[in-house]
This record gives C-alpha cells, structure tokens and sequence, in this order.
C-alpha cells in the first residue's frame, strides 16, 4: 500500500467512530435542549494530533454530512447549525496551530474548538432560525457547559496519546 | 483520590495543564463571569402597560398601589408589578409572581388580560422579514 491510501484508510476509520459518537449523542437525553457534550470532538482533536490539520478537516466535515443523513436532519436547521458549528470549530483549530507549544496544551485547543462552536451556533441562529437579540441571553449558559465538557474531552484526548496506553 | 491513574496533585501541578492554559482558563472564567453578571441584571423597566378589553393603559411602576379591574388585582410596588388576585381557575398568572425587567410580562388568558414592562427607549421584541 502507498501512503496515500494508508492516509484515506486511517481517516475514513476515524469517520466511522465521529460519525457513530455524533449520532448516538443525538439520542443523549438532555436536562436543557441544545447542551451536548460534544463527544465527535475528542476524534476531530485526536486526528489532528495523530496526523494534520488537513485530516481534521476530513474527518469533521464528513461526520456533520453522514451523521445527518442517517439522523434524518440533511438540510434543516438543525444541518445548518451544526455545520456552521463545525467550520468556525476548525477554523480555531487552525489559529492554534500557530501558538506556542511549548505553553498551550491540548487544554487550550479544546476549550477554543468549543468556543468556536458555540459561536458558530449562534451566529447562524441569530441569522436565519430565530432573528432577535434575545437568543444570547442563552450564551452565558452554554458558555459555562461548554468549558466543562471542553475539559473533560481534552482529558479524555491526553488518555488516548499518552504514551502508556 | 485517583483520576485515571493521575493523583489530583499532578493534574494541578502543571503535569497535565502547561502555563498558557490557566492564561486561556482565566479570560475564558472571565468571559462567563461577565456573561451571568449581565445574564442577572437585565435593565429595569420604566413604566407598566396593561391591556384589558382592548383598552392599553399605562402606569408608573414607581409607587406602591393595588389597581382593580373587574376580576383581577394588579399590584405594584416601587418597580415591580404582579397579578395579586384572579377568578381564572388555574391560577397560572398569580404562580407567574413579580416581573421587574424589560419584556417581561404576564397574561391571563381567560381574562384576555396582560401586564407587561416597557422602557421609554425604542426596542424590538421580534423582527420578520
């Protein structure tokens, strides 16, 4: 095998587990509509860690197409919202590759993905689904769950690439 | 205690977390402090309008007095209003209890009765288009 084909191996086996994290966290029942914890995350990080950026970018996009064909949610807000979610997340992503390793940690690429999904949520919300100033009244919250869940993935990404395991 | 193997000493100690993290910890707190500070003081209201039998009326909130309409009592006292009393049999907007802020509001629907928050600026509570 060439390593082109060892690479598209690899990255469609990382889709296969985002995808399966993504829908079954569809199903997660949810004290507060909205709040997820954002499981798909853990292999997005893991793939840019493992390999590049540019498999991230793989692995991210084709979770949001295949998980909402099989959900049933392809082109409703829902799709859209999720999408938007998964751009900005990739665009922080990107930005922290330029910051220093030797001081930032996975810690810090987790909690801005998250942040970066979040705002991508509410930029497309605010936009089309629900047009009024009121929706950010919800931010605080999801900011709060937001950095909980970003800390307790980016542990669970430490776990999978420390050495021992 | 034991996390996964890691004593909570090492995870606080920098063995997990590097020092930009606390930097991004901190404004990140930070940012969600001055959210919820501005989450719980959503600006105050400067006059109450009821509308009841298609008539919209207007009153200060800034007094202590009991306002009668037929069935119902509106109280106000010193920037905030409730419905005190009603004969509607679910009782629902007397549950509803004191409303302060901007927007908020309080119906009764057998009565076809609303109380609600107004400021003198303009504001949109909903916009189409």
């Amino acid at each position: 095998m060439t390593a082109q084909t060892i690479n598209i191996h690899q990255i469609s086996k990382f889709c296969a587990i985002a995808i399966i994290l993504h829908s079954a966290e569809f199903f997660f029942p949810t004290p507060i509509f909205g709040i997820k914890p954002g499981i798909a995350n853990i292999i997005i990080l893991f793939t840019y860690l493992k390999f590049n950026f540019k498999s991230a970018v793989y692995v991210s996009l084709i979770r949001v197409f295949i998980s909402s064909l099989i959900i049933g949610t392809f082109i409703t807000p829902t799709f859209f919202i999720s999408l938007s979610g998964a751009i900005l997340s990739l665009i922080f992503l990107f930005l922290c590759q330029f910051l220093s390793h030797q001081f930032f940690s996975i810690y810090t690429f987790s909690m801005l993905m998250g942040l970066g999904h979040i705002l991508g949520q509410f930029i497309i919300v605010r936009m089309f689904v629900i047009p009024d100033d009121g929706v950010f009244i919800l931010f605080p919250i999801f900011l709060l769950f937001t950095f909980i869940f970003s800390l307790i993935n980016a542990f669970i990404v430490s776990r999978l690439i420390s050495p021992s395991n | 205690m034991k996390l996964f193997g890691y004593s909570m000493r090492e995870i606080l100690l920098l063995k997990l977390f590097k020092l930009g993290d606390f930097l991004i910890f901190f404004i990140f707190i930070s940012i969600i402090i001055l959210a919820l500070n501005y989450y719980f003081h959503l600006p105050k209201g400067d006059y109450l309008e009821i509308s009841h039998e298609n008539e919209i009326k207007h009153y200060s909130l800034l007094q202590n007095k009991t306002l009668i309409f037929d069935e119902i009592e509106v109280e106000i006292n010193m920037g905030k209003a409730r419905i005190k009393k009603s004969n509607c049999s679910n009782q629902y907007c007397i549950m509803q209890g004191w409303i302060s802020k901007i927007n908020h509001s309080v119906v009764c629907i057998p009565n076809l009765f609303k109380i609600s928050i107004k400021s003198k600026m303009l504001s949109y509570d909903s916009t189409n288009y």
